[in-house]
């Protein structure tokens, strides 16, 4: 994908000096608006879509008790919630080499489902499993989309003139995180296995995320899905138990996002002011290149980690 | 410290020390000779190495390595071919420039409880060689002028990590001083490490990690575990994780009398970067 680098961007490059940049600058969000600032939406206090291409919407209808969270586990029925995606931003870590980048997103609203990947960079083809699981993951929700990318993978390799060096990074394997949701009628239901999170958000505060919930629960080794065969039975059970369903209304969230652990990591920092300012700068972002910049200069200040980072924002609404 | 993350653009080093003696020729407990062991150890890493940092497109270039040879030839440049133009190669290089690749069998788990032979390709840059005195101290001066060279050129990267591995003590002095002045180079992320390593052809209980000069039998014991550093954290959750070793922040990284089986264990750790991106 072509994207055009923004000046603060380049600067960046050039001078790796934080200082030299102008930090972006907080201001209303499409998740939320700003105090004082009027969204032109036919709906008073609601946020004008009108500018977004995205208007599918995911229905939440009705709910059953978990045991995951006492404080999002469904406890009666609800009324229905949409979910509208508000922005899908990417950004690699080579910020001048995007097709170095190995995460993937997938949404298909009219379906209700929406997924991202972070394929493992120390493993062999990282991008290319990332890119298949998402693309078997959006084609079905049946349990077969894990082994129907593991087949294609494995044909897409055979089919390559292999050194020594890389049949042996084959036989490392390919891994991948996954964060994954999807309405259901029973609510909405959660596949997360490694430290991709799902956050919910009540205006511009954290209410809750998932898997993880903290800075420091990061860690360099997250459970993946892998290409391998022999993990194959193991990798399929992991995705089977670890599923969750949530009601994001018990919280009054009034938005989410699914984030790659390095913005994940950001936004779950210790200092609630943090967690705030963050997210505040996030959801101002209008564009791609906004969001370049915006990942720019938190890396040069050593605020955000240089990984690739992806994250998707949907707006919660009661359906009326 | 210790915390800079490897990437293309600030890769880090390893630099092997092999000693290559006359003594080397001695037959280990497991039957091979020291040098032929040694040998496949490092060729063993090396391909590791080269592995770890193999993608789809190509081997990008998260390491920069040297293996350095001490004998009765003097100190040489291990590596042949196009390798032995420089101290420091590429690990793409490393990749390209092999002296074979020859067709080796290792055991697998058949899935059935049995352990079935695998034929894998086995690449060779290093064979065994004896021969003479040991200059070691020669060697370790070497190892610090590369360290400091290629300091300079990274500062911003993770430091270079030094393993020495041999069977006895320096025939041109004590190494000591030299050690310390390798431990003294380093990057803007820490001072360079250096990693110690005695194999032993007796079949004498190794002596590993130790957190005390005074707990060593003898002079040279406690030689070597000045002349080593000790353990960034992420090392110590590896061998921790891997190989079950507990290393504490006191721990040296040395090991006295190693066997064939501790040799292995302490390459893998020894060579294990930070956080690869």
């Amino acid at each position: 994908m072509k994207h055009r680098w923004s000046h603060r961007a380049w600067a960046l490059l050039r001078k790796r000096d934080p200082a030299r940049l102008m930090e972006p600058t907080p201001r209303g969000s499409k998740l939320w608006p700003a105090p004082g600032e009027h969204a032109s939406t036919s709906v008073p206090g609601e946020i004008d879509l009108a500018r977004h291409e995205e208007t599918e919407t995911i229905r939440l209808h009705k709910q059953i008790p978990t045991s995951l969270t006492e404080s999002v586990t469904p406890v009666s029925k609800p009324e229905p919630i949409e979910l509208t995606r508000v922005f899908s931003w990417t950004c690699s870590k080579d910020l001048m080499d995007q097709s170095g980048n190995e995460d993937a997103s997938i949404v298909r609203m009219g379906q209700g489902r929406a997924a991202i990947f972070d394929g493992a960079s120390e493993s062999f083809a990282a991008r290319r499993w990332a890119r298949l699981l998402a693309h078997y993951w959006g084609r079905s929700n049946t349990s077969d989309w894990l082994a129907a990318a593991r087949s294609d993978y494995l044909r897409d390799i055979a089919s390559l003139s292999l050194t020594w060096a890389q049949e042996a990074a084959v036989e490392r394997g390919s891994y991948s995180t996954i964060t994954a949701i999807t309405v259901t009628s029973e609510g909405l239901d959660i596949l997360a296995i490694g430290d991709s999170c799902l956050l919910l958000l009540r205006k511009d505060q954290i209410v809750w995320s998932y898997p993880l919930d903290h800075e420091d629960q990061f860690t360099s080794a997250p459970q993946a899905l892998s290409t391998r065969l022999d993990l194959a039975v193991e990798d399929s059970e992991t995705v089977v138990n670890s599923h969750v369903l949530i009601d994001p209304a018990r919280v009054k969230a009034s938005a989410l996002l699914l984030a790659t652990d390095a913005i994940s990591a950001w936004l779950l920092a210790s200092d609630p002011k943090c967690r705030t300012s963050r997210l505040t700068k996030l959801a101002g972002c209008r564009t791609q290149a906004e969001f370049v910049d915006l990942v720019a200069f938190e890396r040069a200040a050593g605020h955000l980690k240089v990984d690739d980072c992806t994250v998707v924002g949907f707006r919660i609404r009661r359906k009326q | 410290m210790y915390q800079a993350e490897i990437s293309r653009s600030n890769p880090t080093a390893y630099v092997f020390l092999v000693d290559q003696s006359g003594s080397m020729t001695e037959a280990m407990v497991s039957g091979s000779t020291k040098s032929q062991f040694v040998a496949d150890v490092i060729n063993r890493t090396l391909r590791d190495l080269v592995v770890r940092c193999t993608r789809e497109e190509g081997v990008r270039n998260y390491f920069d390595v040297a293996v350095i040879g001490y004998s009765g030839y003097g100190v040489r440049n291990a590596l042949g071919g196009r390798l032995a133009n420089q101290w420091m190669n590429s690990i793409g290089s490393i990749a390209d420039n092999t002296k074979r690749v020859e067709d080796r069998k290792k055991m697998i788990d058949d899935g059935a409880g049995s352990l079935a032979p695998q034929q894998v390709k086995f690449p060779i840059w290093v064979d065994p060689d004896a021969n003479g005195g040991t200059p070691m101290k020669e060697a370790i001066a070497v190892a610090a002028q590369i360290v400091a060279d290629w300091s300079d050129a990274h500062p911003e990267s993770f430091p270079v990590t030094v393993l020495n591995i041999t069977d006895g003590e320096a025939s041109d002095g004590s190494p000591e001083h030299n050690a310390k002045v390798i431990g003294s180079l380093g990057t803007k992320d820490g001072t360079s490490l250096i990693y110690n390593i005695h194999v032993s052809s007796s079949n004498v209980e190794p002596l590993r990690y130790p957190t005390s000069e005074t707990a060593l039998p003898d002079e040279y014991g406690r030689l070597m575990f000045r002349m080593s550093s000790t353990f960034p954290e992420h090392v110590r959750e590896y061998a921790l994780d891997a190989h079950g070793i507990v290393l504490n922040s006191d721990s040296r990284a040395m090991v006295l009398n190693a066997d064939a089986e501790e040799l292995v264990k302490f390459l893998d750790i020894g060579s294990r970067p930070a956080t690869m991106r």
